[in-house]
This record gives C-alpha cells, sequence and structure tokens, in this order.
C-alpha cells in the first residue's frame, strides 16, 4: 500500500471530519462527528463538576463482524 | 455535509495527484487490511489517524489518535471541567486524601492557553515514519487495545487528570512509607534476627506478638503522611506531652534502630517496646483522626485557600453595603480579585449583583467574573457580527480570544456573573438555540 496515499486519506478526513462533515464509506462504516453539550457530573463526595461540551468523533461500523467474515 | 464514497475518492486523487482507479484500488486494499487484521484479532493503527479493531461483539471500532481527537474538538479544546460545588468535607482522612481530584487545580489554575494538548506535527513523523506508517499490532484477544493505543501514543497526550496527579501522590505516599518500610525490609531481609530469640533464650511466642506489631506499625505509617503525623503530634504534645515525647522518641529510635543497627537489636526490649509503641501509636492516630474530622467541620469548604483569604472573603461576605452604580469604584476592584481567586461561591453576593448581570453594558470591573459563551468562531468577522446581533438583542457581549497552538478562536459571550452557578442559571434562562448550546468559562 502507498505511503502518500495513506498519507492523502488521513488528511482528507481530518480535514472534512474538522469542518464536521461526515465521511461515509460504502461497504467499510461512516466517520460522523457528534456533538456532546455541557453536562454535569456528581462524585460521590458532593463535589459538582460541569464538564464542557465537546465534538466528538464517532465511528459507525458497516461491518458486523461475523457476517462480513 | 456529508461525504460518501465516490467524494472522498474524488478528494483523494485531488490530494495524491493519482489515477483514480488507484485510488479506489488503494482505498480498497486499505478497508481490507484493516478487516483482516481486524479479524484475526489485531489491532491496525494508522500513525497519527488511529486505530482499528475489533470489539467483544465483532463490530469494527475505531479510536482516534489524540491528535485528531484534538482537531475535531477544537472549538472546545482546552476547556476545562469547572467545579460548581466543592466536594463534602465530613469524609474520613483516607477518603479525603483520594479526593484530592485534580480539577480542584485545574480550574484554578489552568487556562486553555497552557494546555498543550494540540500537536499536530504527524509531517515530521511521517517523513520518519513512511515505511511504518501502518503498523500491525499483535493482540492476543480484542480486549487489550486501549493498551496497545496507550504504548502507541506519542508524547503529547492531553492532559489526563489522574495520571497528571499520580505521580505526585506516589510521591507522598511513597516518601511517607519509606522509613518504616526500609525499617522493615531490613529487619525482613535478616532472618537471623527472627530466629535469634530462640537462640537467645526468649521465648518463642516473641515471634507471635511482633507480627502484628509490625503489621499494625505499618499499617499506621500509611495512614497519615509524615507531616500530618508530626503536626497531630505537636497538637497533642499539648494534652498528653509525656505520649508524644514518648512516641516520637520511639519511633525515630525505631525507624534508626531497623535500618543503622541490623545485627544486634536490642531483642529483649522489642517486646514491651513494641506493645506500648504500638498502643501509643494507635491511640495518637485515633485523636488525630479525631481532630482532623473536627479541624475540617471548622474550616469553610474551600480547604486550599490560605487563611488570609478565607478571611477576606467573608469580610467581604459580611459587609453587605449597597453598592449600586458607584462600584466602579477601585475599592470593588481591590476586593473582586479575591471573590474570584475563591472560586464559585455558593450563595450570590448581594453586593455584586449590580455590577455583574447578563444584559446592559460591559462593565469592565466585573470581568474577574464567568460568562456564557454562545459562540466560539476561528473567523473574527464573524465573531464580531454574531457579537453585535447579540449587543441588538441587549446583552451584555464580550469576545475573548483563546489561542490554542497558534490557532485563535473567537469566543463570543454574553453577561458577566460573579459565580458559575449565577452564569449557569442565566443561562438556563436564554432563548433556545442558546440554552443548550453555552458553555460557561472565566472571563479572563
Amino acid at each position: 500500500m502507498n505511503s502518500t496515499f495513506i498519507k492523502a486519506f488521513k488528511d482528507v478526513l481530518r480535514e472534512q471530519l474538522a469542518k464536521k462533515n461526515s465521511v461515509e464509506i460504502d461497504g467499510f462504516g461512516r466517520f460522523t462527528v457528534v456533538h456532546q453539550g455541557q453536562s454535569q457530573k456528581k462524585y460521590e463526595n458532593g463535589r459538582v463538576v460541569i464538564l464542557p461540551p465537546a465534538d466528538i468523533l464517532e465511528f459507525k461500523s458497516q461491518i458486523g463482524g461475523s457476517d462480513e467474515d | 455535509m456529508k461525504i460518501n464514497k465516490a467524494q472522498l475518492i474524488e478528494l483523494l486523487v485531488e490530494k495524491t495527484g493519482m489515477e483514480k482507479q488507484e485510488v479506489e484500488q488503494q482505498l480498497k486494499e486499505l478497508i481490507k487490511r484493516i478487516k483482516d487484521a481486524a479479524s484475526r484479532g489485531k489491532a491496525l493503527e494508522i500513525k497519527n489517524f488511529g486505530l482499528f479493531y475489533f470489539d467483544s461483539d465483532k463490530n469494527l471500532r475505531f479510536d482516534p489518535a489524540d491528535s485528531f481527537r484534538t482537531e475535531v474538538n477544537f472549538k472546545y479544546a482546552g476547556m476545562e471541567p469547572v467545579e460548581v460545588k466543592p466536594p463534602r468535607k465530613t469524609t474520613s482522612e483516607q477518603e479525603d486524601s483520594s479526593e484530592e481530584m485534580p480539577i480542584d487545580k485545574k480550574t484554578t489554575e489552568s487556562e486553555e492557553e497552557e494546555e498543550d494538548v494540540f500537536g499536530f506535527d504527524d509531517d515530521d513523523i511521517d517523513e520518519e515514519k513512511e515505511k511504518k506508517e501502518i503498523e500491525e499490532t499483535e493482540s492476543d484477544e480484542k480486549v487489550s487495545p486501549a493498551f496497545k493505543l496507550d504504548d502507541e501514543l506519542e508524547p503529547e497526550k492531553p492532559d489526563d487528570p489522574a495520571k497528571a496527579d499520580k505521580p505526585a501522590e506516589e510521591d507522598k505516599s511513597a516518601e511517607a512509607d519509606k522509613p518504616e518500610e526500609t525499617a522493615e525490609s531490613k529487619r525482613a531481609g535478616e532472618p537471623e534476627k527472627t530466629d535469634k530469640p530462640e537462640k537467645t533464650g526468649i521465648p518463642e511466642e516473641a515471634d507471635e506478638p511482633e507480627d502484628p506489631f509490625k503489621d499494625l506499625l505499618s499499617g499506621i505509617s500509611l495512614e497519615p503522611s509524615e507531616q500530618k503525623r508530626e503536626e497531630e503530634e505537636i497538637k497533642k504534645a499539648g494534652t498528653r506531652p509525656a505520649v508524644s515525647v514518648s512516641t516520637q522518641a520511639g519511633k525515630k529510635g525505631q525507624s534508626k534502630k531497623g535500618p543503622g543497627k541490623k545485627s544486634k537489636p536490642p531483642q529483649k526490649k522489642k517486646d514491651p517496646i513494641m506493645l506500648v509503641l504500638a498502643v501509643v501509636l494507635t491511640f495518637v492516630v485515633v485523636m488525630a483522626g479525631f481532630f482532623i474530622i473536627t479541624d475540617m467541620t471548622q474550616t469553610p469548604p474551600q480547604e486550599p485557600d490560605p487563611p488570609a483569604v478565607t478571611e477576606q472573603r467573608d469580610a467581604v461576605v459580611a459587609e453587605p453595603e449597597p453598592e449600586p452604580a458607584d462600584a466602579v469604584e477601585p475599592d470593588t476592584e481591590t476586593e473582586q480579585p479575591i471573590v474570584e481567586d475563591t472560586e464559585p461561591e455558593p450563595e450570590p453576593e448581594p453586593v455584586i449583583e449590580t455590577v455583574y448581570g447578563l444584559t446592559g453594558t460591559v462593565v469592565n470591573e466585573a470581568n474577574d467574573g464567568f460568562t456564557i459563551v454562545l459562540h466560539s468562531l476561528r473567523n473574527n468577522n464573524n465573531a464580531q457580527a454574531a457579537a453585535e446581533n447579540l449587543r441588538d438583542q441587549g446583552y451584555r457581549t464580550i469576545i475573548t480570544e483563546r489561542t490554542i497552538d497558534g490557532d485563535t478562536v473567537y469566543r463570543v459571550a454574553v453577561g458577566q456573573f460573579p459565580t458559575v452557578r449565577e452564569a449557569q442559571d442565566k443561562a438556563a434562562e436564554l432563548p433556545e438555540p442558546y440554552r443548550n448550546q453555552n458553555f460557561i468559562q472565566r472571563i479572563q
């Protein structure tokens, strides 16, 4: 496999996902960016903390391991 | 926007300058390799991109590399959790030491500028490791990818609070344990000693009590740190001078004798001394625990503050001088930094409410507080436009600039609030698009 290809593949995906575009590759899976709102977390010891929002990268596989094998 | 496979191939062709067919071929091969590796129970890592593996349910999973993760999360990168309520203070001492969560320090000290989360220096790495671009890592099961990922990670991990905190804690406990441990290990390392009692004519039972005491002692030494114990003993000195002195003397003697006089420790004395020591130490520890707990219930919840500051803050709370518009005067300026230092105050201070607020115009004196971020934009013009829009709606609008590793984000925020709590309350009253999409941050 070609290393320039790999590099380009990474770059393209990173660019697109940084723009919050989702990238779907048929027969493989879909990369999406999911926004997670700010939330509160309570610790057992009574501490309460606000967690900042975040954009999280998710990968939804289209490969159901066993059936694709 | 959605990029499908065809578009992706187009982009790849553009990027690589390769033929479309070749790109398709390469892509196919890549996917095949990922599948193959994953189905063989291996994880396939693409450097600076992520790790593909099958989870236990045989689903393909992808763990993005840290740099990638940060890139995606650019907008919010460096935002730290903000503490709204400090932990309860009525717990026992052991729990307390474990509660020293890193977030505390993070929120008070570090803003995003200090963060070193970013690191897209993959180009250099790429050059070095062109051949190693893709690494297949063996794994016996699907279980281990997380660990593997760790191994593969570049040094610039995002600040993992737990990890960051650990060394310090370990150091502390290590310090605390050392003297006792060395003494013990030395002793343990010399079996002749344990044999000796028999030879020297001391009855066999001597061995039996020794072990429990050793355990007791080492157990005790683990609980409070060395300093703490000293403090406690100093406190103790008032009430029970004789005991504390003997404890310290005993302890010193013991810890010194252990490593020092290896060959001939006073075997005969050990028995009664140990007994006394154990009893005294347990007593001291119990009393110390009592003292600590009572101390804690007396001290206000913000424990890391130096006493001077808490006093001052109390003073601020106590003086309810109604301060209207002339709060612009410098005396509030001197007071407010204190308020800010002491972090989220549970109860809003009536004095300050006139200075702070959601609407109206920005008051410079209130810039030490918190604000509700509604937009985070990379383009200053867009930020200005968004701010203008909000200003037209009557909000006090602030644009803060944050630079993260050379890139600047403009955060458009509304309101000035003395506490996180107040900012939260106001944020909950905002109209819809903003009510669920906001974040509280420090203004400065």
